[in-house]
């Protein structure tokens, strides 16, 4: 008997959640997108260190050497870090203004998509910079993904869970505080 | 039909390595199935399985250069999907500890020629019940069949751990699975 359900198991282990058919290009597209995102960024803080280290050699040379020139105060520059972040927060502003389950369509279903794997991407830089970018990605992180399953499996409380959370964490100001304006209409959030 | 000649994944990694766009997708060809079909039997779920796959390729090729070659490359890349999988389902907790419910996706499980429904069910959820690295050692030996000293590879474990959590992991499943094992009279 014990062997019995020993066999029965093993044959339901056997038969154990058959994954679907994939989109094998399609997920590769998104793949491959991801990876240039990241080494644009990735060569861009080089790019940005490198620059920095030489405005920091010249400055010291300049202080070190003979002919001292009264230094001028270094130009305030915006790291590519700092640019990739503000965009992505703009995106999620945009996306979340035009957030409808209602009348969501696959463009605008992936747009929210997009931006959710950008914001993942932020989440991993912004872990060792700043604590509370890193805390705004991840509110932003899950209302973009209920936000996603709202548009892409629509059920009654989906457009009201987005709100919910919104409100709950607070996130209209803060992304308001973070991310440069978008437009007159930016914020609060069109659901 | 000739068979296709075989692929020499070493000299594919050391192409990837050197940022040769073509091997990357020659390695993700070759791994993309087991990957995503680990991640859809752990999570259930077809979107966020390939929200899981696609963040396992981007995170094994941005660090491509860490992979040393001791290993094989399935077992490294197994090994970072262990991790970006795990990672997966603590996020999914803190979200349901937020009372977010996931809406079912519609693409669920493709049900096989003798699939026996109830049981199935029954074991989909005495599965996700199981401790996370329990499930995945179930799911590696028992339903992708892979050896006890892959997994302790993947798992970075002794093979001796590997064993004694899939003993758990049966364990409970039987215990969780009482009177459903028990064949119906037809």
């Amino acid at each position: 008997m014990k062997h019995e359900d020993e066999d029965r198991l093993e044959d339901a282990l056997g038969e154990f959640r058959r994954p679907p058919q994939l989109d094998r290009e399609g997920l590769w597209q998104r793949i491959d997108g991801a990876l240039q995102r990241r080494r644009r960024v990735r060569r861009a803080i080089v790019w940005t260190s490198a620059m920095a280290a030489a405005l920091v050699l010249g400055v010291l040379v300049g202080r070190l050497g003979p002919d001292r020139i009264p230094p001028r105060p270094a130009p305030t520059a915006v790291s590519p870090y700092h640019a990739v972040l503000a965009s992505t927060l703009g995106e999620a502003i945009l996306v979340l203004e035009d957030f409808d389950p209602s009348t969501a369509t696959p463009a605008t279903s992936a747009r929210a998509r997009h931006t959710l794997a950008n914001v993942r991407l932020l989440m991993e830089l912004s872990k060792e910079r700043d604590s509370s970018t890193a805390a705004l990605l991840a509110d932003l992180e899950l209302v973009l993904a209920q936000a996603v399953y709202a548009m892409e499996a629509p059920s009654p409380g989906g457009g009201a869970r987005v709100a919910q959370t919104v409100r709950q964490r607070g996130l209209a100001a803060r992304l308001k505080g973070a991310a440069p304006r978008t437009g007159p209409g930016a914020m609060p959030m069109g659901i | 039909m000739s068979p296709s000649p075989p692929i020499d994944e070493e000299q594919l990694v050391a192409r990837a390595r050197r940022g040769d766009d073509a091997a990357f997708r020659a390695l993700y060809d070759l791994h993309v199935d087991g990957v995503f079909g680990l991640a859809f039997r752990m999570v259930g779920d077809r979107h966020h399985a390939e929200d899981l796959t696609q963040e396992t390729f981007v995170r094994a090729f941005s660090r491509i250069a860490s992979f040393r070659g001791r290993a094989p490359f399935s077992i490294w890349l197994h090994a970072v999907a262990r991790r970006t999988i795990l990672n997966g389902l603590r996020r999914v907790w803190r979200q349901r500890r937020r009372e977010v419910v996931f809406e079912a996706a519609g693409d669920r499980a493709v049900p096989g020629p003798e699939r026996d429904a109830d049981l199935q069910d029954r074991l989909a959820a005495a599965v996700d019940r199981l401790p996370p690295r329990a499930r995945l050692t179930l799911l590696l030996y028992d339903v992708e069949g892979h050896t006890h000293d892959h997994i302790a590879q993947v798992l970075g474990v002794t093979i001796g751990t590997s064993k004694a959590q899939l003993a758990r992991a049966r364990r409970l499943l039987r215990a969780r699975l009482r009177g459903a094992l028990k064949r119906r009279e037809p």
